[in-house]
């Protein structure tokens, strides 16, 4: 076992008795800023009125630069970790009271949007009844805004949409329309099927689509409840799954076809029984690297069963099973997050339990040169843990580890020290390769 | 302020109320594991040892009346501590444990009339009565509320310091007379302690322990007493105890906590001082007079050479660091929203033997408030709060032994619901939020690595570079992001690291392959015209050319230049043309 990959850098507990759930939480990520300055109570500062300190734009920005910030939803209320250089500003999002009970939630940029904002809401009537609604908060022409000002602005109008099931993941996910690329909005359902929205170009509403007309796979599942999804592009592949409620787990592999310009199914979708509910999905490469992304694998956690790695999906679909051994011990499998812990270029897999412990598994070829997973590292909280994330949360160039457990979002920073002595180790083979081309020039 | 989660835990059961400061840890059973010692105000005490898997206490004694203090000392001075426990009524309780102890009272299954009523509201908690074998009970002042086991005056002898709420401490120390010489006192108090009581006009009364019936100890050969040594009357409420070490004459100093943030220094020799009254009137309380206040002590290590700190904490967050070495203060307000009322300091060290005293590291404070906010404050001021959650009757923080032969850093939390809650395992970074730009500052020297960023920089994350290397050179505390961007891309390895790695990497070969076949090509071009060993030979020949003058002077002329020609002979035609020159000359 590893020493200490990541210690407890701060934790932040959700105000007021809030409580997270398996699918509140959501990285954003957008050219946005934060505009704010450290505060002197920095971590534990929360924003909670509009900021009205907010700093006027620098020169020389490079508007290109991709940030992520941090959303967490809480029965009542969202948080967001506004990431900043050198620290992160702590916003909680001044939502309407009565909107009810959150599910979950999702949060990204399309073409028309700065800030897409989706909740899924449960309101419990006096006599009993439960209302359902798909809230979509959206901020338009906010590119010159830092991200502390676009909460407070979007939290200003909404559009609500009375949805006759009871809502599951929130999704996003890019679509070809007319050859044309297009954000759209899934939702899982109990009513068995996936709902899809897009934006219309001409009232700016969101409105409800046939999801057979762009996901003929997934209109293709009659199932009970589906509770997780994932849908992955590496390289000229795209891989759909679902997982269902009663422990079905459905996969699709499509190949970009240049003829008609569109991912199409390269097989028939396949589909395994797993006898528990499906709890997280995440396809991932074992590289970190987007140029060669190496193997693909699927990673598939459920409530009862070990976290199950289908090798090579791309090739084998669901032929190949590795389970992860080690996590059954501690309850159910609630969330998993693909990271590269040790700085090797090559991803980890982490899982995280309703029994509080998160593991972290590096991949391995045993004797028999078969890729095996191995767990490298283990920790536990005080709470069961719900979602697993990564960011460069205080833009340092380290990613930090966030663990949402029930009642707060912990964030992790790994080894320090050992980053640096990695990354002395790589600078200073760039310098000789950089002396030796010197040398060799004169 | 940081905010930090604690995992591991122990939870145990004791009942009832309790006096804030009635517990302790110590090593009660002499096996150096610390125990946890408590009392509560229905009379019971009870100490827990170890992980205890059904969370019960391995010893309960009951019928203690309303206990107000506990300590864990050597107050008889002969290496081996009791459990000191003092009531409201006026009773001073000690008990001396074994390991024996606990298995001795475990066995023993005759109760006591007297305590059956109680074990059986309490059924499940009780575990046995101990042995009174075990027990001596002294009478002292009534409603104690502070104890300190500690040698105040600097003879080598432990007293017992015992604070009462009348604004009076009291000092004891615990004698074994011996009536067959007549003698009252067993061990002769040093020259300077002899001075101290002749000097000191207090009264000086001896209790002596009143035997319980049970005890077998041999009366006649030792009657144990407790001896007042000093008397002190304070303005105020004494609120808290603690010792010190002065670091200019390493005696001992007795810190007693006063009301308002302030406290009392009292040397060996009973000189009294006010370090933060010195500013305000001595006698005249100022208007948060009312304001309780804790005193803790706690080690600072500088250049492997420790000095104490005092820490002192009113209930309303204003704390204070006073440096015995160099007399110097500061404050630092904690908000808080609810009362802080325990304190006390703790160093996180895990392994004493494994930590040189150079690398040893400060000891941090702990203060906890009635909600359970707990604050974690190290000598620079940084805090780091945890949330316990429920409401807190009791707060100790100190070293316990969960596993045998290890005492560590333990956070204690005693609650409204007869619960005891134990965090263990406890990794405190009090320092600032990390900063991986900042760490990296610290330690790269910043122009030998910008060439390298500049050729990653360059291709891909920011085109204005040179600005961004001007605003990171003059102020690194204002990094660019794009540096983090930089190290981002090699640490993680990620796609504009590799390919500016391939990219020298493949310039690197392509050079070299080029110079290969630049050599190779000089080198065909070379041997057509003039060879490398040439110049190797014309070195020789210029030796030759040396010698060839010696000896010239001693032989023919025409004999040694056969000699060359004979030598030349073997070489290939290349050297001819050398010949000819050394013919030339």
């Amino acid at each position: 076992m590893e020493p200490q990959l990541f210690t407890e850098c701060h934790y932040s507990r959700f105000s007021s008795g809030g409580r997270t759930n398996i699918y509140g939480l959501a990285l954003f990520e957008t050219s946005m800023e934060s505009g704010l300055p450290v505060d002197s109570e920095f971590p534990s500062n929360i924003i909670r009125s509009f900021p009205q300190n907010i700093s006027h734009k620098l020169q020389n920005q490079n508007k290109s630069k991709a940030i992520r910030h941090l959303f967490v939803s809480s029965f009542y209320g969202i948080t967001c970790f506004a990431s900043a250089t050198g620290y992160w500003n702590t916003v909680e999002l001044p939502l309407n009271q009565d909107i009810g009970e959150i599910i979950s939630m999702d949060t990204f940029s399309s073409d028309q949007s700065n800030l897409v904002f989706a909740l899924t809401t449960v309101h419990t009537e006096g006599d009993g009844q439960h209302n359902f609604t798909l809230r979509i908060y959206s901020l338009d022409d906010a590119s010159q805004m830092y991200i502390e000002e676009a909460i407070f602005r979007i939290a200003e109008q909404c559009q609500v949409i009375r949805i006759p099931f009871t809502p599951m993941q929130l999704f996003h996910t890019r679509i070809n329309i007319n050859g044309e690329s297009n954000t759209c909005l899934l939702l899982c359902g109990n009513d068995g099927g996936v709902h899809l929205y897009l934006r219309n170009k001409s009232t700016n509403k969101w409105e409800e689509e046939h999801v057979r007309s762009y996901f003929p796979f997934l209109a293709s599942l009659s199932e009970s409840s589906i509770l997780s999804l994932e849908i992955r592009e590496i390289g000229d592949l795209k891989i759909v799954a679902a997982g269902c409620q009663n422990g079905r787990l459905h996969v699709s592999i499509m190949k970009f076809d240049t003829s008609v310009g569109d991912f199409v199914p390269m097989d028939e979708p396949a589909c395994v029984v797993l006898f528990s509910p499906i709890t997280s999905i995440s396809v991932f490469s074992s590289s970190s690297s987007k140029v060669s992304p190496g193997d693909i694998h699927m990673l598939v956690t459920c409530a009862v069963e070990r976290a199950i790695i289908y090798c090579n999906v791309d090739k084998l679909v669901l032929n190949r099973p590795v389970y992860l051994k080690e996590c059954s011990q501690y309850d159910s499998v609630l969330c998993s997050n693909i990271m590269d812990v040790d700085w090797d270029g090559n991803n980890e897999i982490l899982v995280g339990t309703y029994g509080r412990e998160l593991l972290v598994y590096k991949q391995d070829i045993d004797h028999h040169n078969v890729l095996t997973f191995k767990l490298i590292w283990q920790r536990s909280f005080s709470h069961p843990i719900y979602q697993i994330a990564n960011l460069d949360l205080n833009q340092d160039g380290i990613e930090e580890l966030i663990v949402a457990t029930q009642h707060g979002i912990h964030i992790l920073q790994p080894n320090l020290e050992k980053a640096k002595l990695e990354l002395l180790k790589v600078l200073e083979d760039l310098k000789s390769l950089k002396n030796e081309l010197k040398e060799l020039k004169e | 302020m940081k905010s930090i989660c604690l995992v591991d835990k122990l939870t145990w059961t004791f009942p009832g109320n309790m006096n804030p400061h009635a517990f302790a840890f110590g090593d009660v059973d002499d096996d150096e594991d610390n125990e946890f010692v408590i009392g509560n105000l229905n009379g019971e005490l009870s100490v827990f040892k170890g992980n205890p898997i059904d969370g019960r206490p391995v010893m309960t004694v009951i019928g203690l009346g309303t206990i107000t203090c506990v300590a864990v000392g050597d107050i008889k001075n002969s290496g081996k501590n009791s459990i000191v426990c003092v009531n409201a009524e006026g009773e001073c309780n000690i008990f001396d444990m074994t390991k024996h102890n606990y298995i001795s009272t475990i066995e023993e299954e005759n109760i006591p009339s007297s305590t059956r009523r109680i074990s059986e509201a309490q059924a499940p908690l009780i575990k046995p009565y101990v042995n009174d074998y075990f027990r001596l009970t002294f009478t002292v002042p009534v409603n104690c509320n502070h104890i300190l086991i500690a040698d105040i005056d600097g003879d080598g002898m432990n007293e017992i310091i015992l604070a009462r709420t009348d604004r009076i401490l009291d000092v004891y120390s615990f004698e074994t007379s011996l009536p067959a010489d007549g003698s009252t006192v067993n061990k002769t108090p040093s020259k300077d302690q002899q001075n101290l009581l002749t000097r000191s006009g207090n009264l000086i009364t001896e209790i002596t322990a009143n035997i319980t019936s049970k005890d077998k100890l041999n009366v006649n050969d030792t009657s144990p007493t407790l001896k007042q040594k000093k008397k002190w009357f304070f303005g105020g409420q004494i609120t808290s105890l603690s010792t010190a070490i002065d670091p200019h004459t390493s005696s001992p100093l007795l810190l007693v906590g006063q009301p308002g943030g302030h406290f009392t220094i009292i040397d060996k020799n009973e000189n009294q001082t006010c370090p933060t009254q010195m500013s305000n009137d001595l006698q005249c309380p100022d208007e948060s007079t009312e304001v309780s206040t804790e005193v803790a002590k706690g080690v600072k290590w500088n250049n492997g050479k420790n000095s104490d700190v005092i820490a002192l904490v009113t209930m309303d967050g204003n704390f204070t660091f006073f440096d015995l070495q160099t007399s110097t203060m500061s404050r630092h307000e904690l908000q808080v929203t609810h009362k802080i009322f325990g304190v006390a300091s703790i160093d996180f060290v895990r392994d004493e033997t494994e930590i040189s005293s150079k690398e040893r590291s400060d000891d941090m404070f702990v203060a906890c408030t009635w909600n359970g906010n707990t604050y974690i404050i190290d000598l620079d001021f940084n805090v780091v709060k945890f949330e316990f959650e429920g409401r807190v009757c009791a707060f100790a923080a100190g070293k316990y032994a969960v596993t045998p032969g290890c005492n560590i850093p333990c956070f204690i939390y005693v609650d409204f619901e007869d619960h005891i809650t134990v965090y263990h395992n406890l990794c405190i970074d009090t320092k600032p939020v990390r900063n991986f730009v900042e760490l990296m500052n610290d330690q790269v020297d910043q122009k030998q690595y910008y060439d390298v960023f500049t050729d990653i920089v360059k291709e891909d994350i920011v085109k204005d570079y040179d600005i961004e290397k001007q605003l990171f050179s003059t102020d690194p505390c204002q990094y660019s992001p794009y540096i983090a961007g930089i190290f981002q891309q090699c640490l993680y390895k990620l796609d504009s690291y590799k390919i500016t790695k391939e990219d020298l990497e493949k310039k690197i070969k392509e050079l070299k392959r080029m110079k290969q076949e630049q050599i190779e090509e000089t080198e065909r071009e070379e041997s057509n015209e003039e060879p490398k060993e040439l110049i190797v030979e014309n070195e020789i020949m210029l030796e030759n050319e040396i010698m060839l003058e010696t000896q010239h002077q001693e032989n023919d002329v025409s004999e040694e230049n056969q000699e060359v020609e004979t030598n030349q002979e073997h070489n290939d035609e290349n050297t001819i043309s050398a010949t000819s020159d050394i013919g030339g000359t």
